[in-house]
C-alpha cells in the first residue's frame, strides 16, 4: 500500500545575492514495510527533500509540491511551520544522536515531552509508553535508561533511543537523515538491523538518507539517486546496482573501491557539481559526463525500463554504451 | 562533596587572609595617616605620640597586623575613629541598607533582563529585538550619575511621583516606629505591621533600585540574547521541533537551560559589581549604606572602617562566588561533584 507520494517538489533557498535552487522538480513514493534509500553526495539535496516535506526548513526557504500521505492530498508548506498531517503519518531521526538530545535533560523529560505533543500518548499512560517503546528498539532495563542523561549513554544507546522516541509517535512513515554516520561500524550495523526488524514486522515504511552504497545494497528495497537536486534515477536496489542506467549512477557506483580489486587509483568523477544557484540547461550532469552529445542541452525525459527502474538521460539504450 | 566545600572554604581564607594582609598594609605605608585628622590643627609632638601609642601605631607593622587578627578572630573589628563606635554595629546598620538595595536591583535584572533576552534571541533582527538591544545598551553607555539625576528630575522634580532621597520618610518613621531587626526595612516593617512605613520605604526604594538596574540590565541581556540565538540553533532543538513541541516549551525550557551556565556567571559577576559600584548612587540618594561609609573612612584614614568594609565586601564576593560554583553542579549534570 502507497503510504507517502510526492509529487514536483521544489525548493528555493533565496538569499540577498543569489537564490539556489536546492531541490528540483522532484517526485516519490514511499510503500509500507518498505526501505526505500536515497543517495547522493553531499549538498545534492537529498535533507532537503526530507526536511520539506515534513515542514522543518527554515522558514526563508520556499517549498513548492504536493504530498499525499494515504490518499489524503495537501500542497507543501511554503513556511517553516510542521506540517500536522506529515507529523501525524512521519518521524524523523537525525545524523548525529550525541548532539540531537538536550545534555541538561534526561531521556525520560524529553521522550515524555515529544509523546505528549504528538497527543497519542495521555499522561496517565506516559511512563508505560516510554517503557515500552525503550524495549522495542532493544535497549536493555528501559527504565534505568529513562532516568539518564544523554552524556551517560552511548552513540548507538542514543540513536536507539532516538528511534524509540519516533516510535512513540507512532508514525507510518520513518525518516532517518544518515542515521548511522556518526556511529562505528558495528553499531551501525546493528542499528541498521533495527530498522530491517521495524519494517519487516511492523510494516513501517523507512526513508534512508545516506551516502552509502554499502548500506543500500544490503538493506533497502528500492533507491533514488539524486544529483544537483534532482533524482536522475530511481528503482530496485537489485537493478539500479547491478545495471545502472545512468551515466551517473555508474560513475557513482565506481567510485566504490572494490575488496578483491587491484590496488590502483581510486575512482573519482571528474569536473565539480553545477552552481545551483546559476539556471540549468538541459542536463544536469552534461558537463561532466562522458557521454555527452548535442541533445544533452535539453532537458531530458524520464526514459522507465522494465521492472520499473526509470533515469532522466538522453541515451535510449544505456546498455549500449560499453562502460567505462 | 564535604570534601570540596571544606576544600573550597580553606580556599576562601586563604584568599581572605592576602585581603587583609594587602589593605593592611596599603593603609600603613600611605601618607596621611588618623592621627592628624583626629588632633586638627596643629598639634604638639608629645599628643601626636600619645594618640599614636593610644591607637597602637607605635609598634611595628607585623605586631599590629597580628593585634588586628587576635581581634579578628573574636568577632572583633575595632572601634572606628570616626564614628566612635564598634565597626560590626556600623557595618551592620549600613550593610542593611546596601543589601536591601542592591539584591532588589539583582532580583529586577534577572527578572526582566533574562525574558527580555528571549524575546531578542527569538525574534532576531525584529523591531521588538532592536529595541532591547539599544535600550540596554543606552543604560550601559549613560553614566550612573546621569541615570540617577535624570530619574531624580523627572520623577521627583516634575511628577512628583517618589521621594529625592533617604531610606524612609523621617516623620513616617516617628509616627509609626518599628525595630531594626534584620537592617532590611522592607522585611522590619512588614514585621512591626506598620504598613505606612512599608509603604515609605518602598517608594524611597524605587528610583535607586531603577538606577542600579538600567546600569547593569544590558549585560544578562545580552548574554542572554547571544547565548540564547546559538543555542536555537544546535541540533536537540531542532529535535523537539521536529516532534511538534510547543514553542514556548522549547524556549523557556529546553533552550534557556542550556544558557544558564555562562548566564549565572554574568549574574554573579553583575552582584559583585552593584555591591562595590553601588557608591555613586548611594551618594546620589543620600542612601545610608557602605558605600558612603567605605569613601567617608577612606578619606579621614579610618583604618578599622576601611579594613572592615574591605573584608565584608570579600566575604561576600567569594561566596557568591562558591554558589555559583555550586549551582553549576545544579543545573549542568555532566558536571560531577569532585
Amino acid at each position: 500500500m502507497q503510504l507517502l507520494a510526492v509529487s514536483a517538489l521544489h525548493v528555493r533557498l533565496p538569499s540577498i545575492h543569489r537564490t539556489v535552487h536546492a531541490v528540483r522538480n522532484v517526485s516519490w513514493s514511499l510503500n509500507e514495510g518498505e526501505i526505500l534509500a536515497l543517495v547522493g553526495e553531499s549538498g545534492c539535496g537529498k535533507t532537503m527533500t526530507a526536511m520539506a516535506i515534513l515542514g522543518l526548513l527554515p522558514d526563508s526557504a520556499q517549498v513548492t509540491g504536493h504530498c499525499s500521505w494515504q490518499g489524503q492530498q495537501r500542497s507543501v508548506r511554503t513556511s517553516g511551520t510542521r506540517d500536522p498531517l506529515a507529523a501525524e503519518h512521519a518521524a524523523v531521526i537525525f545524523q548525529n544522536p550525541q548532539t540531537a538530545l538536550n545534555p541538561f535533560f534526561t531521556i525520560s523529560q524529553q521522550m515524555g515531552d515529544v509523546a505528549l505533543a504528538s497527543g497519542r500518548v495521555t499522561r496517565k499512560s506516559l511512563p508505560g509508553v516510554l517503557v515500552e517503546n525503550l524495549a522495542r528498539v532493544q535497549l536493555p532495563d528501559p527504565s534505568a535508561v529513562l532516568k539518564k542523561y544523554p552524556h551517560q549513554l552511548s552513540g548507538g544507546q542514543l540513536q536507539r533511543v532516538m528511534i524509540a522516541m519516533a516510535l512513540v509517535c507512532r508514525p507510518q512513515v520513518l525518516i532517518a537523515d544518515e542515521p548511522t554516520t556518526a556511529l562505528d561500524v558495528i553499531v551501525q550495523a546493528e542499528i541498521l538491523e533495527l530498522l530491517r526488524t521495524l519494517a519487516l514486522e511492523d510494516g513501517l515504511a523507512v526513508l534512508l538518507i545516506t551516502h552509502d552504497l554499502g548500506v543500500v545494497a544490503s538493506l533497502c528495497d528500492r533507491v533514488m539517486v539524486m544529483y544537483a537536486g534532482e533524482i536522475v534515477e530511481q528503482g530496485a536496489v537489485k537493478e539500479v546496482l547491478r545495471s545502472p542506467a545512468h551515466p551517473y549512477t555508474r560513475k557513482l557506483l565506481a567510485t566504490v573501491p572494490d575488496i578483491d580489486g587491484s590496488r590502483t587509483a581510486l575512482e573519482y568523477i571528474p569536473g565539480r557539481v553545477p552552481d545551483l544557484s546559476q539556471p540549468m540547461h538541459g542536463c544536469a550532469f552534461k558537463e561532466r559526463c562522458a557521454h555527452r552529445h548535442g541533445a544533452c542541452d535539453r532537458v531530458p525525459i524520464e526514459r522507465v525500463l522494465k521492472g520499473g527502474q526509470s533515469y532522466r538521460c538522453h541515451l535510449n539504450d544505456p546498455y549500449e554504451v560499453t562502460q567505462p | 562533596m564535604k570534601i570540596y566545600l571544606i576544600q573550597r572554604l580553606a580556599q576562601m581564607l586563604v584568599i581572605l587572609l592576602g585581603v587583609l594582609m594587602l589593605t593592611f598594609v596599603l593603609s600603613r605605608i600611605l601618607p596621611g595617616s588618623p592621627v592628624e585628622m583626629m588632633l586638627g590643627h596643629r598639634p604638639s609632638p608629645e599628643q601626636i605620640e600619645a594618640v599614636r601609642t593610644e591607637l597602637g601605631l607605635d609598634k611595628p607593622i607585623a605586631m599590629q597586623f597580628m593585634v588586628y587578627l587576635k581581634g579578628l578572630a573574636q568577632g572583633d573589628l575595632g572601634t572606628s575613629l570616626h564614628t566612635g563606635q564598634p565597626v560590626t554595629s556600623d557595618l551592620f546598620n549600613r550593610f542593611g541598607a546596601t543589601f536591601e538595595l542592591t539584591t532588589i536591583a539583582l532580583l529586577l535584572v534577572v527578572v526582566m533582563g533574562i525574558p527580555l533576552g528571549v524575546v531578542s534571541a527569538v525574534r532576531q533582527n525584529t523591531l521588538s529585538d532592536h529595541l532591547v538591544r539599544s535600550g540596554s545598551i543606552a543604560g550601559m553607555a549613560l553614566p550612573v550619575f546621569l541615570i540617577a539625576m535624570l530619574l531624580q528630575m523627572l520623577f521627583y522634580g516634575q511628577l512628583g511621583w517618589f521621594p529625592l532621597q533617604g531610606r524612609i520618610n523621617a516623620e513616617i518613621a516617628l509616627d509609626y516606629p518599628f525595630a531594626q531587626r534584620t537592617g532590611l526595612y522592607l522585611v522590619d516593617t512588614l514585621l512591626a505591621g506598620q504598613w505606612p512605613a512599608f509603604k515609605s520605604a518602598v517608594l524611597h526604594l524605587v528610583l535607586p533600585v531603577f538606577t542600579l538596574v538600567m546600569a547593569s540590565i544590558a549585560v544578562v541581556t545580552r548574554i542572554t540574547r547571544n547565548t540564547m540565538v546559538e543555542v536555537l540553533q544546535q541540533d536537540h532543538i531542532r529535535t523537539l521541533q521536529a516532534y511538534g513541541v510547543s514553542r514556548r516549551r522549547i524556549y523557556y525550557r529546553y533552550a534557556l537551560k542550556a544558557t544558564l551556565i555562562p548566564l549565572l556567571t554574568v549574574i554573579g559577576l553583575a552582584y559583585g559589581y552593584m555591591l562595590g559600584g553601588s557608591v555613586v548612587v548611594e551618594f546620589i540618594f543620600d542612601w545610608p549604606g557602605m558605600g558612603g561609609y567605605a569613601v567617608g573612612g577612606i578619606t579621614r584614614n579610618d583604618f578599622p572602617a576601611v579594613m572592615g568594609v574591605t573584608l565584608l565586601l570579600a566575604v561576600i564576593y567569594l561566596s557568591m562566588n562558591l554558589v555559583i560554583d555550586l549551582l553549576y553542579h545544579l543545573v549542568d549534570p555532566r558536571l560531577e561533584l569532585p
